[in-house]
């Protein structure tokens, strides 16, 4: 019996031995998992299972999404800073995690210092919309009525303090001299009952929380805050185009993986995220989510988009309006 | 009819037929055990659906949410444990009713009044959706902030005796529902710098604690006094007279269900909160209710499975999710290139017909279903409380925790149950305090926003029929609660002296 014991003991210690070496020797050898620090069935978990299967494909492992959600994606980011770094589990970081909320709060984990960036996945960019109550047909028409004196009638909406659609419509004041005001929801799934109704008459958000509703009509796009125009919505002119300069922004989603993870692994996940930019079936899918897949050059490359966000945020964030 | 014909020709497919029976049967048996909701079951089960049919994924999900809601009510009549939040307020008058050995006819009448709020908002989902949508869309913040203050007014009469107490309960309710991020200007309140606490308590976790464990550390001293049940046919079929006292308040309910089911943010909770308080507003023997009342089982059952089949409406119609199930619902579409929104009846007629022909499938496979199982969960009872207690526990803690993989939901779960403990040894009931947990967040958002959008001018709240009516409805309770019994002394001590 003690010899069975013994010998189950040394077969165990030899497979974590063999495991730990063979780790980098050829990654994956067995399921990867993504945390996704929202709940399932939102944005977030959706885009983030799409590129999921297209690494399982890739990597001839399963690569499986666990969600932990809470504190708006602060404990599932806490969770892999605090992983063990040896590529198995990753984490699908997004402009909130990783941008926006170390700005605002203690959040336990140092955004740059405890990741090891592989690889952007999608780049949303703001949409700016009218409901059609509204008269602008365009963006100039827009600025026209909202820095008028009747424009402080208006209202933009968003799903809370420190979002994306918050920040654009906060910027957007700044830069063009208007009063629109404020009116935070829960997330943007609330706002939308009152964009659509027309009590919110000035929406900017991620193109994906919108698009059923522009390409129903029920809402009006008049710019997308972009360097170039979306292929999703070709009509849409980019706001320099439109007459704003210097007022692109958006949100991103990500692959990253615990400080420390090594080299070979990461290079190993990147390469596998780069195929995702051919596969049809990706493009497809994330297109009816009202998303194109991005991918960085290289892991470096991400981790210097990561330090240029959270420095845009923060800057941003410091400004008057947003205290 | 062309369309239903279209969506029955698709909903009959068998792997469509099989995905509805696993789903309204898992829905039952996870309605039935207490803590395991609906919503733990569709995190668990959607990256199942990503390798099914869009159609028949939404099928089986669709059929685990309102099948629990047909289940929910088992452990509330026989076990006084709520199986999901929307039933907490079936043990009220259900469980008494079980005490009186009459928990067959409780669990024939909610299964016959699930049945029937189940198939009036089917009717309601085919036939006036685009209604529907208008009127979820007018209700703005205005609108909102006065139906909650209806809600409150109307609820106000459920609880214990002593409405000092009751009040106390609502109050310590929307305290701990302000717990987390202040959304209007990111402060954070009672979190103590804990990230677990910034989005709040969620609802699951604080109301399985309340009624769940709590009354299992109640029964721990009376446990063994048990009340011999019948579960005989012939003895759960419900007399003429308890016919006669559910019709109405099953009607009621369902159309209370049809509001408040397809408005973001209220569901079958609320609604099952509101129909049986009205129930007992319009009784003219209030004071049966609490007692064994059959209006106060089969009016908020009836309200609750309305209100999950109208909750589809906006989450297919408008894409926007009303609970956060809807939203995973959304999701599993999502997923599978389907987005849900203005364009989907019209782009997908066959998902969409398909859809609400598997809810008349779903709702007359639950009634076949759950009218031979009663006898089963009656006998169910029998089981020695020391097995039956213990597994309950661990099971409301595997269901808080699956939600979100919280580990601090058990906590909440297991503090919540002593809170209760405590509360109800001083003779607080905790209904009033979810009432409070649930509806004040809701009161102090809209009325926020409603200001916000009024530009801090208080017309803003007078400038919709909706509002008015509501806010008027509301006052006219009020007095009538107020002046009411006044008004009765008087006139009988007039009648006195007269006489």
């Amino acid at each position: 019996m003690l010899r069975k014991i013994c010998g189950l003991a040394l077969a165990a210690l030899t497979a974590s031995v063999v495991s730990t070496v063979g780790a980098s020797a050829q990654y994956p050898e067995r399921s990867v998992t993504i945390v996704v620090p929202f709940s399932a069935g939102g944005n977030t978990d959706v885009i983030a299972r799409v590129i999921a299967d297209h690494l399982t494909e890739e990597l001839g492992q399963p690569v499986v999404i666990e969600n932990r959600g809470g504190g708006g994606g602060t404990i599932g980011t806490r969770v892999v800073a605090k992983a063990k770094p040896d590529g198995y589990t990753l984490l699908f970081g997004v402009t909130g995690t990783h941008s926006v909320n170390p700005n605002l709060r203690e959040v336990g984990y140092d955004p740059l210092q405890d990741f090891a960036p592989v690889s952007v996945a999608v780049i949303s960019s703001v949409l700016m919309v009218v409901h059609p109550s509204v008269e602008a047909q365009n963006l100039e028409e827009l600025i026209a009525l909202t820095s008028s004196s009747s424009g402080s009638r208006l209202n933009f909406a968003s799903g809370g303090v420190g979002t994306v659609a918050h920040v654009a419509g906060e910027l957007f004041n700044e830069r063009t001299g208007s009063s629109l005001a404020h009116i935070p929801y829960k997330g943007a799934g609330d706002a939308l009952n009152d964009v659509v109704a027309g009590r919110i008459q000035v929406y900017m958000n991620n193109i994906p929380a919108i698009l059923p509703h522009v390409t129903s009509g029920t809402l009006r796009p008049l710019a997308l805050a972009s360097a170039t125009r979306s292929k999703l919505l070709p009509d849409v002119p980019t706001t320099q185009e439109a007459g704003l300069e210097d007022f692109e922004m958006g949100s991103w989603y990500g692959l990253l993986a615990p400080a420390g993870t090594p080299d070979d692994v990461i290079a190993r996940l990147h390469e596998a995220m780069t195929t995702m930019v051919d596969s049809e079936k990706v493009n497809e899918r994330l297109a009816a989510l009202g998303s194109e897949p991005t991918v960085s050059e290289s892991p470096e490359a991400f981790g210097e988009y990561i330090k240029g966000q959270l420095d845009w945020w923060k800057e941003v964030l410091d400004r008057p309006a947003f205290h | 009819m062309e369309n239903l014909l279209l969506g029955l020709s698709t909903a009959m497919m068998i792997e469509n037929l099989i995905a509805c029976f696993a789903g309204v049967f898992l829905g039952t048996a996870i309605g039935v055990i207490p803590g395991i909701g609906a919503m733990a079951a569709i995190s668990l089960l959607l990256p199942l659906t990503f390798a099914l049919d869009p159609l028949t994924g939404i099928v089986m999900l669709a059929g685990v949410y309102y099948g629990a809601e047909y289940g929910g009510s088992t452990a509330s009549i026989l076990l006084n444990l709520p199986g999901t939040p929307s039933n907490a307020i079936t043990c009220i008058d259900g469980y008494p009713m079980a005490q009186q050995g009459r928990a067959g006819v409780a669990l024939f009448v909610t299964t016959i009044a699930s049945f029937v709020g189940g198939s009036i908002g089917i009717l309601v989902l085919s036939n006036l959706t685009p209604l529907i949508v208008d009127v979820a869309l007018a209700f703005g913040p205005a609108e909102y902030f006065a139906l909650i203050v209806l809600c409150f007014v109307a609820v106000s009469a459920i609880g214990g005796a002593d409405p000092k107490k009751n009040f106390a309960m609502i109050l310590l309710g929307g305290l701990i529902g302000t717990i987390g991020i202040d959304i209007y200007d990111g402060v954070e309140r009672y979190t103590f710098g804990s990230a677990h606490l910034l989005d709040g308590l969620s609802l699951v976790p604080v109301a399985m604690g309340l009624f769940g464990v709590s009354e299992i550390i109640l029964s721990v001293k009376t446990a063994g006094a048990k009340v011999r049940q019948s579960i005989s046919f012939r003895s759960m079929i419900p007399s003429r007279s308890d016919w006669r006292r559910i019709f109405w308040p099953m009607l009621r309910g369902s159309a209370a269900g049809c509001l408040f089911g397809p408005l973001p943010g209220t569901g079958p909770s609320v609604a099952a909160l509101f129909s049986y308080a009205n129930e007992k507003k319009l009784s003219r023997q209030p004071e049966r209710f609490g007692k064994g009342a059959i209006e106060g089982v089969a009016s908020p059952e009836a309200s609750n499975n309305a209100a999950v089949q109208t909750a589809f409406i906006p989450t297919l119609a408008l894409g926007i999710p009303g609970t956060p199930t809807m939203a995973i619902m959304i999701g599993a579409l999502m997923i599978h290139g389907v987005v849900p929104g203005p364009l989907m009846i019209e782009n997908e007629p066959r998902l969409f017909w398909g859809l609400v022909a598997s809810f008349w499938i779903g709702n007359l496979l639950l009634l076949v279903l759950n009218i031979p199982l009663i006898g089963l969960w009656v006998s169910l009872l029998n089981i020695p409380y020391r097995y039956l207690y213990p597994s309950i526990v661990v099971l409301i803690c595997v269901g808080s925790y699956s939600i979100a993989n919280s580990v601090q939901d058990i906590v909440v779960v297991l503090l919540f149950g002593l809170i209760g403990y405590v509360l109800r040894r001083q003779g607080f009931m905790p209904a009033p305090l979810l009432i409070g947990f649930v509806l004040c967040p809701m009161l102090e958002e809209n009325l926020r926003r409603a200001m916000l959008m009024g530009r801090g001018d208080i017309s803003y709240f007078f400038s919709s029929t909706i509002s008015v009516v509501a806010l008027a409805i509301s006052i006219l309770l009020l007095a009538s609660a107020l002046f009411g019994p006044l008004l009765k002394s008087v006139l009988i001590r007039r009648r006195r002296v007269s006489s």
